[in-house]
């Protein structure tokens, strides 16, 4: 118990002076996790359009392919771009291994599934008739796409924020593929599972308070938006 | 010339039969109105004309251009189409972002678009609603709004899905007017789906009933108001006329 | 008003982002990411801190922005081999000379020795103090003292596997034959907590443990023995066999750790904080105990 409070006292030093190794941790950690989200976005809001609106034979299989690998194990996708980016595996040319980039590339490749099916669920909670109203006064498929998309925009952002939390919260692909190293690629969680396996309890009190704030933040961001929703729909 | 051909349409749900092999023409600049009882395929029928849906068999022509194979091809033929439906959805900007909605998608110019859809909210008389968020209006001024939409594109072909089913009767009687007007001024083609027969004679050039999936009478409206008294029409439009004769006397 | 919100909150997200990948604390971006030299080192090495130490006084005399990562010998010998790093710094003098023998590794330089000891609770429950690394060995094994392995294929467990076969036992045999014998799969630093946690004994090396000594309050109860000599050695990962390593500058830091000034610096390493220095230095050569 006398550990845990220390461990906050200090934890709180450590944030109100502005520490800079938990800020440059902190900084990383956001910016990579951010940059995962937007590649993910990028590549989900078109993808998810024509998925929804095309229909196609196996659609369904399709849909629940996506949904089962919504939590696959972060250990197990970090493996699969290890071994994929390892300077001996097939894109080891890129010489990417320990690098934020492939962090990047990783959580992303993470983080699409879940965002990809979640915003297919918020394109399919739309009601039919907006489809059919667009087609029918003219609209080209991209453009009922993008209208579509702008219908549901609080279920879209709350895909995306949702997408943003698994990948700022993971561990096990940030730490295979990172490599954790000091100054380069230690991240929030990294240094959490580092630190508390030296015995660091109180730095990893700190980093874990930064992460229930970024927390906290999104589920903050997460329910005004659903109120906004819910009251948007009245 | 004729604007829409359509050659034994069957459409299906599943097993079940919804078209069984339709066949009409509208020639350009009329007034077709579909009738016949709930359920007898009118909306099924409209969607397939507008392009929304497939037939499983059958062949259409529209404004001389063979779109049988896949609707979402045709977009220049769509673009010169539109389409109300019978519960219109109100995109979540303001009214008149709504009714501008479909010049967006044909690139017109801000100002253009502006005129245009203040116009065509004139002409649904829901001018003062400009400014409103379109979510928030009532079954009805949906409704007109979703006219006013559709009227902004100067379509050739209008069909709309019993277009005057949530108004007032003075509501009604106005949009009847901006109908009418718009075939007569702009020599637009409407195909409309209705349950008022009374409006049906008012606005029909030519009258198609639908039963049971079937186009079971088609022709210049005055011929299909007056059919054989023992005809299987006669008792529809009897028993709808008396019902319509019953509701105005309550 | 809605539009300079957007703007606003993308200047912040771009923000954000540049910070992110460029980590603002070293300077560094993901373009010269491959001008970085990259070590895979014991986790001895690295829970005593000296790599730390090392770390900053090399990339500042040499300008070479160093990667320390953080692996057991096992791992680091398969980042080796695989190219993922340029350089292993280990302790496994068996399994390092087959490395170089495999074609991976360019040769074997010693930089730094010390000493693996037997250390358990202060009690010494099962009177193990003072004898030689056999027979402590065999003693456990016969009263079933709780012992901690490192169970992870490091250079403490490949030393601790020899102890064992130097008394006489087979290793898979001990390994499996109850639940005294618990494998950890950590670093030095985390099993020497464990063993604390379970007053069990370990094997460690005298720098981790000097280390960690407060926190654990473990004492050493054998430190003598041929058999216990602990040499810490750097192998640059042969460019002809592993592509892409990048064994120049791999040889700039063996030469900096076996020079003169560093050789100091790791003989003086942890005298302040500790009482005794937790390494020998050894420049190139091999120690002889």
């Amino acid at each position: 118990m006398n550990e845990l409070w220390q461990g906050i006292i200090r934890a709180l030093e450590l944030l109100v002076r502005f520490d800079p190794e938990v800020m440059a941790i902190t900084f990383r950690s956001l910016g990579i996790s951010t940059s995962a989200c937007i590649i993910a976005t990028l590549v989900c809001l078109p993808l998810g359009s024509l998925i929804h609106f095309t229909g196609f034979k196996g659609k369904r299989l399709l849909v629940s392919i996506i949904q089962t690998f919504y939590s696959l194990p972060t250990v197990l996708v970090g493996l699969l771009v290890f071994i994929m980016f390892s300077r001996a595996g097939p894109l080891g040319e890129l010489g990417l291994m320990f690098t934020p980039t492939l962090m990047v590339i990783g959580q992303a490749l993470l983080v699409i599934p879940l965002m990809l099916g979640l915003i297919i669920s918020a394109l399919s909670s739309l009601d039919k008739t907006v489809a059919d109203t667009a087609f029918s006064l003219g609209a080209s498929r991209f453009q009922a796409g993008i209208l579509a998309l702008k219908e549901a925009r609080y279920a879209v952002i709350t895909s995306v924020i949702m997408g943003f939390g698994r990948a700022i919260s993971e561990v096990g692909l940030a730490m295979m593929v990172g490599g954790n190293i000091r100054g380069f690629t230690r991240t929030l969680t990294t240094a959490i599972s580092l630190e508390t396996s030296k015995g660091d309890i109180e730095l990893s009190l700190a980093l874990g308070f930064i992460l229930l704030i970024i927390s906290l933040v999104i589920n903050i961001a997460l329910s005004r938006l659903q109120q906004v929703r819910t009251s948007a729909a009245h | 010339m004729l604007h829409i051909e359509a050659h034994s349409l069957v459409r299906r749900a599943g097993t079940v039969p919804l078209l069984k092999g339709i066949s009409l023409q509208v020639e350009a600049g009329d007034s077709f109105l579909l009738i016949g009882p709930t359920g007898a395929g009118k909306t099924t029928l409209l969607r397939i004309l507008g392009l929304l849906d497939k037939p499983v068999a059958g062949n259409l022509n529209i404004l001389g251009v063979d779109v049988t194979g896949s609707p979402d091809r045709h977009l220049e033929i769509r673009r010169r189409m539109a389409f109300v439906q019978q519960k219109p959805v109100a995109f979540s900007c303001s009214v008149l972002e709504n009714v501008a909605y479909p010049l967006r998608w044909r690139k017109v110019s801000k100002d253009e678009m502006k005129t245009r859809a203040l116009e065509a909210l004139e002409q649904v008389g829901m001018s003062d609603f400009a400014g409103r968020n379109a979510r928030t209006l009532s079954g009805g001024e949906t409704q007109r709004i979703a006219i006013a939409r559709a009227l902004v594109t100067r379509p050739e072909i209008l069909l709309l899905d019993e277009p005057t089913a949530n108004l007032d009767p003075n509501s009604a009687g106005k949009i009847e007017d901006v109908l009418a007007r718009v075939a007569r001024e702009h020599r637009t083609t409407l195909v409309m789906t209705t349950h008022d027969l009374a409006q049906a004679r008012r606005l029909a050039g030519t009258v198609g009933v639908i039963m049971g999936g079937e186009l079971v009478e088609c022709g210049p409206s005055n011929k299909v108001f007056n059919p054989p008294p023992d005809s299987q029409i006669a008792r529809f439009i009897g028993f709808k006329l008396a019902e319509q004769d019953f509701n105005r006397m309550v | 008003m809605k539009n300079v919100k957007y703007i606003l909150l993308s200047f912040a997200l771009v923000t954000i982002m540049a910070a992110g990948i460029g980590g603002c604390d070293s300077g560094s971006s993901i373009i010269q990411a491959q001008d970085r030299l990259r070590i895979a080192t014991t986790t001895s090495l690295y829970d005593t801190g000296l790599w730390n130490a090392l770390e900053d006084r090399f990339e500042q005399e040499q300008g070479i922005r160093l990667d320390i990562l953080y692996a057991g010998t096992g791992i680091a010998l398969e980042y080796g081999r695989r190219g993922d790093v340029d350089a292993v710094a280990v302790h496994a003098k068996a399994t390092e000379e087959q490395f170089i023998a495999e074609g991976y590794g360019i040769e074997r330089v010693p930089f730094a020795y010390n000493y693996f000891m037997i250390v358990g609770p202060e009690s010494d429950p099962a009177g193990i103090t003072g004898l030689s690394p056999e027979d402590a060995f065999k003693k456990l094994h016969d009263s079933q003292a709780a012992f901690i392995s490192r169970g992870d294929a490091s250079g403490t467990h490949t030393k601790e596997k020899a102890i064992w076969k130097s008394a006489g036992f087979d290793y898979d045999t001990v390994a499996t034959s109850g639940s005294w014998y618990v494998e950890a799969g950590k670093g030095m630093g985390p099993t020497l907590q464990m063993a604390a946690e379970m007053e069990a004994y370990t094997l460690a090396d005298v720098g981790t443990f000097l280390a960690y000594k407060a926190e654990t309050g473990l004492v050493p109860v054998v430190d003598e023995g041929a058999i216990l000599l602990n040499v810490y050695s750097i192998i640059v990962i042969d460019p002809v066999t592993v592509e892409g390593a990048k064994a120049e500058k791999a040889q700039l830091l063996v030469d900096f750790l076996v020079s003169d000034e560093i050789q100091e610096f790791i003989g003086d390493y942890g005298l302040a904080d500790y009482g005794e220095p937790l390494f020998n230095p050894c420049a190139g050569n091999e120690p002889v105990s």
